[in-house]
């Protein structure tokens, strides 16, 4: 540690009171942090923590209000991304940024190509030095290969490759591992430690726990826009990580549920069920019991909430729904058999952004509430009010369009909308994501309150904290089939990652640390 | 030479040369005056204009946006011409041209300013240019000196005038979209808007850039044809729109943007001409040849969608 210590004494990037609002809603509150030389600091915090904008602010992507950052003792304030580039400080986003039709080598060194006469661009060269610093790197993907062709690992790895490119002095990396199996995961944190000894500093954001433990000089933790720890290596354990993430007990955002169903009957089961996207998938859920799905990005969770919300229906295989066999085969026959779905994407497919808060959460009342198919003001009225109260959703008014709330807000909307009528059934797909801690328990208390009236739920989430929390069962899927069933007994993180991260027959990697 | 996206974007040009080759084997069989060199310069005469539109029309397309004012702004190219080359001579081509961009960029600032879709705004644009059109020229004439006529189709070169001018502009653009920093740009915004931002790409820029180029190249084709008919003619350019949007899709220009080469729009203006060529030699009714053109159209846009079906949105 002494290495680390002296590393202390010169600090490349130095952040002190950054503090940031977007409208509203405060997002950094007086962070102050230090990188030093040669130093990997890990980034932790929950979704909605701040952490992005965070790295934002340091990439010359959004300024802070107030706050002043400096580079290696000299005051730094990027007006642009180009700018930190040009200071030495590049950023690898997480949403990477590639170009789906150019080459891997267009899009490494877009804007910078070797140019010959008449500014025409030498493809040659341009792909040769691509070859180049790929192969520096230790990465094995081709510079031909065109983005869209790229799995999410590769996607990450070019992307950690462009930022590269630029010899950056700070190369932030924004969730470089969150959607990479753990093999490609190790990659990544390899070449962390490759391009540390070669003198470079990095900020690395990560949910993983076990690769910060790993990797990191240094962490820092954020909750809820503050800093709430800031420790060496060694001088930090998992709960202490998790404590200052959660701030608080897991079991205190979590509620107390009841844990037995031996004698409750199923109250969906599928068998063998299955579509074009979907290898057939057998499960049960009972009534007031809570399923989690665990699983790394696109490994077929949002093909089955499609197909038990309708939207893709199964085309094989049976669905039984209180022990009787039938069919999801569309999104109103869902509806109908008490099946509601709540969508990952709310901005896609959950909500008319344009709309007033008021028509986004009566649009399912419709049909239902209406004499005639219309719906008269007065009740449409009672019912949003009623709405709006039993999940606190904080708007100006009904009539603010449902664009202009916060995450939290939009995603009570949705939830107001949808459980109006208690389902029998209710699917949830990353329920929290983008939400801040308070609507997190809020969302938690309302599906507690949901099973205690013995509705069945699937939840389907990538927030491993929030699926052992939650469930009472947990089944991973990986490369689109189940891969393992898991009893509350043996939930932890590590073992859920393990399962999620193998097919059923694999044999369980060897694990370190 | 060909180790990027030029590689894939150039296969996107294979069915337009396959279906050339085709239709000018078909066309030679069919009728013994089709290689005479009076039908061949008669083809290349026809491909000059089209060919001028149909490249600015590829290149708003390959940016992601379409532009469906460009037939209106050949025809206003014709009227300026006809009003004012027999005043101010060949400057009067700068001032078309001018009128060309004045246009484009008008359609650009609805659609960047606005946020009005660009197929609504280019719509819109034709309208306007149309009106000003008939405006200054009710009905076809005016006149376009013979000194242009003699020049353009008449001069001394062993491919004739047209055909030269077709080969330097195509090769100008094609060496353009492929080899500079600006064509990737314009593959880029077209490709994923929100990744090109992340690469310093403003698609606002690339929007004015191509909608100013799109106009500037209808009105080069329609100062081409006002110097072919003699006049001008403020109805002339309607049906090149269609023709244009056609030879583009034809060609493998992806109508979502971010792909296709130009060197297949052109042999794709080549097969369109050759169609038009074949209803004339065999002296076919030419409201059938409407039809035909609508068929194709449809038969390019079906062909390329099955193409890509796999990363279809």
């Amino acid at each position: 540690m002494t290495t680390a210590l002296d590393n202390r004494s010169v600090p490349v990037l130095e952040a002190s009171g950054i503090s940031r609002a977007f409208g509203q809603n405060r997002v950094l509150r007086d962070v102050s942090f230090s990188i030093g030389r040669n130093e990997i600091l890990a980034l932790v915090g929950e979704n909605g923590a701040g952490k992005s904008t965070l790295m934002n602010i340091i990439s010359g992507g959004l300024p802070q209000d107030e706050g002043r950052l400096s580079l290696d003792g000299a005051e730094y304030a990027p007006a642009s991304p180009l700018e930190a580039m040009r200071r030495g400080v590049a950023i690898a986003h997480q949403e990477t940024a590639i170009i789906p039709d150019l080459t891997v080598a267009e899009n490494i060194f877009f804007g910078r190509e070797p140019r010959g006469p008449l500014g025409l661009i030498r493809q040659q060269a341009l792909h040769r030095s691509c070859a180049g610093l790929l192969d520096d790197l230790g990465f094995s993907v081709s510079p031909k290969r065109l983005g869209s062709d790229l799995s999410a690992a590769e996607l990450q790895m070019v992307e950690i490759a462009r930022a590269m490119s630029l010899e950056p002095r700070v190369l932030v990396l924004d969730e470089p591992t969150a959607s990479l199996s753990s093999k490609a995961a190790e990659t990544v944190v390899d070449l962390m430690q490759r391009l540390k000894a070669r003198g470079t500093s990095i900020v690395f954001i990560s949910h993983r726990l076990g690769e910060i433990m790993d990797a990191a000089d240094r962490a820092i933790v954020l909750k809820d826009g503050a800093l709430t720890l800031d420790a060496a290596a060694g001088e930090f354990s998992r709960d202490d990580l998790i404590q200052a993430m959660v701030g608080r007990k897991l079991s205190n955002i979590f509620p107390e549920r009841p844990s037995s169903f031996e004698d409750t009957a199923p109250a969906i089961r599928l068998q063998d069920a299955g579509n074009a996207e979907l290898p057939p998938v057998s499960l049960s859920v009972r009534k007031g019991e809570v399923l989690g799905v665990a699983g790394l990005e696109g490994q077929g969770q949002h093909e089955l909430a499609a197909a038990l919300s309708g939207a893709r229906p199964f085309r094989s295989g049976t669905v039984e729904i209180d022990g009787k066999p039938t069919n999801l085969s569309s999104v109103a026959r869902a509806i109908a058999l008490g099946v509601a779905s709540i969508p990952d994407d709310r901005k896609r497919d959950g909500l008319a952004l344009t709309l007033p808060v008021r028509t986004n959460m009566s649009l399912f009342a419709i049909g239902r509430e209406s004499a005639f198919g219309l719906l008269p003001l007065a009740t449409e009225k009672r019912f949003t009010e009623e709405a709006r109260d039993r999940f606190a959703i904080k708007a100006a008014s009904l009539e603010q369009p449902v664009g202009e709330l916060s995450g939290g807000n939009q995603q009570k909307v949705v939830f107001a909308r949808w459980l109006a009528h208690t389902p029998k059934i209710l699917v949830l797909a990353e329920p929290t994501k983008g939400v801040d801690i308070e609507t997190k328990s809020e969302i938690y208390r309302l599906v507690s309150e949901l099973t205690g009236k013995g509705v069945a739920v699937i939840l389907i989430s990538s927030d491993l904290l929030e699926l052992i929390g939650l469930s009472d069962r947990i089944v991973t899927v990986y490369e689109r089939r189940i891969s393992a069933e898991i009893a509350r007994a043996d939930f932890s993180e590590e073992h859920i990652m393990r399962c999620a991260t193998r097919h059923a027959d694999e044999p369980a990697e060897v694990v370190h640390a | 030479m060909l180790n990027g996206s030029i590689r894939f974007n150039l296969l996107l040009a294979l069915p337009a040369l396959i279906l050339t080759i085709l239709l000018v084997v078909f066309t030679a069989s069919l009728s013994s005056s089709f290689l005479s060199s009076a039908n061949l310069a008669n083809l290349t005469n026809r491909v000059l204009p089209l060919g001028m539109v149909a490249l600015g029309e590829a290149i708003v397309l390959m940016a992601g946006r379409i532009d469906l004012s460009v037939g209106t702004i050949m025809s206003l190219a014709t009227a300026i011409m006809a009003l004012t080359v027999s005043s101010i001579g060949w400057l009067a081509i700068p001032l078309a041209m001018l009128a060309g961009v004045g246009a484009g960029l008008f359609t650009a600032a609805g659609v960047i300013l606005l946020r009005i879709n660009p197929l609504v705004m280019s719509l819109a644009t034709a309208a306007i240019v149309k009106g000003v059109t008939l405006l200054l020229l009710p009905k076809p004439g005016g006149q376009v000196s013979y000194d242009f006529y003699a020049l353009l189709f008449e001069g001394e070169s062993p491919l004739g005038v047209p055909l030269l001018i077709v080969i330097l502009v195509y090769g100008a653009f094609i060496l353009l979209a492929g080899w500079t920093r600006f064509g990737r740009s314009i593959y880029a915004a077209g490709s994923d808007p929100r990744a090109a931002f992340a690469h310093g790409v403003s698609s606002a820029r690339v929007d004015l850039q191509v909608y100013a180029l799109s106009g500037a190249l209808a009105a080069l084709a329609g100062v081409f044809l006002s110097i072919r008919i003699l006049s001008g003619d403020p109805l002339i350019g309607d049906a090149y729109t269609l023709d244009a949007v056609s030879a583009a899709i034809l060609g493998g220009i992806a109508l979502k943007g971010g792909r296709g080469n130009l060197i297949g729009v052109l042999l794709a203006v080549i097969s369109l001409v050759l169609i038009n060529n074949t209803f004339n030699l065999l002296q076919l009714d030419t409201n059938l040849q409407a039809i035909a053109k609508g068929l194709i159209f449809v038969a390019a846009l079906v062909f390329f969608m099955r193409g890509k079906a796999g990363d279809a949105d």
